[in-house]
């Protein structure tokens, strides 16, 4: 009886420790994976801020200055501009 | 002492030994077992509770006071909103240890503060005051880099519009709570069923609008060159796919920043195209024109009397640069005459130009996501004088995008379509659709825009290839009693290609002067209308329309 009482209280001790264990790797994992979710969150904010930029220096007001002041370009004329299918006939026929 | 007597001695004194030692031994052992039990309490607790969430109590790293906006799109996916994660610093009074050091430091770090204002937020009698709302990441970090306490920082959303003022009487603006207070912006709010759910981490929400943003930017800078050019107190401007009722630009100038909303609280910063209504002038004759040859009151070949002056409810009526007796009704609108336009008018009868006007939706109050359009100025009495005044668009006051709306219908086969600020298909619209007009009544219309801006009024908004029609309007502004004599509302019309219609820009500029240029002319003709050429010449390759050298011939010669 002592011997099965023994056994049973190291068994309890090593699932103690077994337990305690994975319970230590799971927070462990749990706070790699908030660090990476709070990679994933700032990353997601810089994405955003990217995006805003991007559209901020893309906005036609400023391209339109660029292409008018130092490239030195103006809007199309009418004679300037035909449909591409009709760009592509010509090429095709060799005009 | 007999030696039994010492035995029995010796062996008590072993056994009360014994005993001490048992004593201790049970002891130990307790100890032992209270250690260890605690110990497997302990890893117990560790191994059964749940895990704790770090908190760091200065720097709150989510966002939890203002609301997620979705982003807002132009109808190609460029960004017009968006949401920006921002610090809102804030100070605990009474933690604060010596104000005047912390106000200095923090003066050197938060943008457009200075020292003596912070010093007195900070040595202030309350427990919470708010020191800046808007901290970049970096700029956030460089105050944590104070150390200062009692300060503490929330990361909350911030509304940001990268096109700035551009479509800002569409988008509207969101409050500093991030909620939205006008324009499409509050309309999300109210439909939050319109919003299209991100479809991975890297996405945003967002909601698709029908403005394109490079016809927008077209209009904005236009206008605004108009604006100048003319010295006009304000100018307008909406384009519109007439067969779906899209609405691809809106400007309405002087306008303002977005993300700086104070400014919309400045005068005349409000959306006039909506908000307002205007005695839009001699646009109205192609509705009058219109109606005539719908109902079969007159043929294009059919004249009026346009010299003789016409006397109505107690005013005489006259036109001032009339040339000839007699005018078809083609003359009548490409020269732009309102007694033509009365006579015919008369004919028709006010019944049916109040029905008309009616289904034009011109007489109350027009709908769209961006609220109510301001009520109409109809007559109360709709009499034989209003009949006519309102045949040349006089006496009845409409907001422009009603406007626009029903002259959109015009030239779309005569079905009226409401505008929209949200994309939307054919089907959508056919199935909205009302007609007002028998098509081959809308065909002769697009027939006599296209032929006034040939050889009538509108010959300065002619741009060689895109194949433009419209029509003139100058309006005299009213005045208590009357009319201004000098102050007038240029307007003017456009719809293109008139092979098939299918976008109409509306330019509406509020009292333009005549310039050196113009020879100090103000009439629509020397200004809304070559706008408006400007801007379907820069708008159409973006919309699609290919220019045609040979319709303009075709049309020349068949006029």
């Amino acid at each position: 009886m002592r011997i099965v009482n023994m056994i049973l209280a190291c068994t309890l001790v090593g699932l103690l420790l077994l337990n305690y264990g994975l319970k230590h790797e799971v927070r462990e994992m749990e706070r790699e994976a908030g660090a990476k979710a709070r990679m994933i969150a700032e990353n997601t904010a810089a994405l955003g801020v990217l995006r805003a930029e991007l559209s901020y220096l893309s906005r036609p007001e400023r391209l339109e200055a660029l292409a008018r002041g130092p490239l030195g370009l103006r809007s199309p004329s009418p004679e300037q501009v035909i449909p591409y299918g009709e760009f592509m006939g010509e090429r095709e026929t060799g005009q | 002492m007999t030696r039994i007597g010492a035995d029995a001695h010796i062996h008590s004194a072993a056994l009360r030994r014994v005993r001490s030692g048992g004593v201790r031994l049970v002891m130990a052992m307790g100890l032992l077992v209270t250690c260890f039990a605690g110990i497997a309490a302990q890893l117990l607790v560790l191994g059964l509770a749940p895990a704790q969430p770090l908190r760091i109590a200065s720097y709150q790293t989510t966002i939890e006071h203002t609301r997620s906006r979705p982003d807002i799109l132009d109808r190609s996916g460029r960004l017009l909103a968006s949401d920006l994660p921002v610090y809102w610093l804030y100070a605990d009074p009474s933690r604060v240890i010596d104000a005047d050091t912390a106000a200095e430091r923090l003066a050197e770090v938060l943008p457009g503060r200075d020292v003596p204002a912070l010093r007195k937020l900070l040595a202030g009698e309350g427990r919470f005051v708010w020191l800046h709302r808007g901290l970049t990441p970096a700029q956030a970090e460089r105050v944590h880099r104070l150390g200062l306490p009692g300060l503490g920082m929330f990361l909350e959303n911030q509304r940001v519009y990268p096109a700035g003022a551009s479509a800002v009487h569409v988008l509207g603006h969101a409050d500093v709570d991030n909620r939205g207070v006008a324009g499409m912006e509050a309309y999300i709010d109210a439909h939050p069923e319109i919003v299209i759910p991100a479809r991975g981490d890297d996405e945003r929400p967002s909601v698709r609008l029908s403005l394109d943003l490079g016809v927008q930017h077209i209009v904005d800078e236009e206008l605004r060159t108009a604006l100048e050019t003319y010295d006009a107190l304000a100018a307008l401007g909406v384009v519109m796919d007439v067969r779906t009722g899209e609405v691809l630009a809106l400007t309405s100038l002087p306008s303002y920043d977005p993300n700086r909303r104070e400014a919309s609280l400045l005068p005349g910063r409000h959306n006039r195209l909506i908000a307002d209504t205007y005695e839009l002038g001699s646009v109205f004759k192609t509705f009058t024109v219109a109606l005539g040859l719908d109902r079969d009151i007159v043929r294009l070949d059919d004249r009026y009397d346009i010299k003789t002056p016409l006397d109505v409810g107690g005013f005489r009526l006259a036109d001032a640069y009339a040339r000839q007796q007699y005018a078809t009704i083609s003359e009548i609108f490409i020269r732009s005459s309102n007694t033509g336009a009365a006579r015919l008018a008369l004919d028709i009868g006010g019944y049916w130009q109040r029905d008309f006007f009616s289904r034009l939706n011109l007489l109350e109050r027009a709908t769209s996501e961006l609220g109510p359009t301001a009520q109409p100025l109809v007559p109360q009495v709709w009499r034989e004088a209003n009949t006519v005044t309102a045949s040349y668009g006089h006496g009845i006051a409409v907001a422009p995008l009603s406007f626009a709306a029903a002259a959109a219908a015009l030239v779309n086969d005569g079905r009226l379509v409401p505008p929209t600020f949200l994309p939307r298909g054919r089907d959508a619209a056919d199935a909205l659709a009302v007609r007002v007009l028998k098509p081959e009544t809308g065909s002769i219309i697009v027939d006599l825009l296209r032929l006034n801006v040939t050889r009538g009024t509108g010959r300065r908004a002619a741009v060689p290839g895109y194949r433009v029609g419209g029509k003139t309007g100058t309006a005299n502004k009213p005045r208590p009693g009357g009319y201004h004599d000098d102050k007038v509302l240029g307007v003017f019309f456009a719809a293109f290609p008139m092979d098939d219609p299918q976008y109409l820009v509306f330019v509406m500029l509020d009292e333009p002067k005549g310039t050196h240029e113009t020879g100090g002319r103000n009439e629509a003709a020397w200004n809304a209308a070559p706008s408006a050429g400007r801007i379907i010449a820069r708008a159409a390759p973006l919309l699609g329309v290919a220019p045609d050298a040979s319709f303009d011939e075709r049309s020349a010669a068949s006029y």
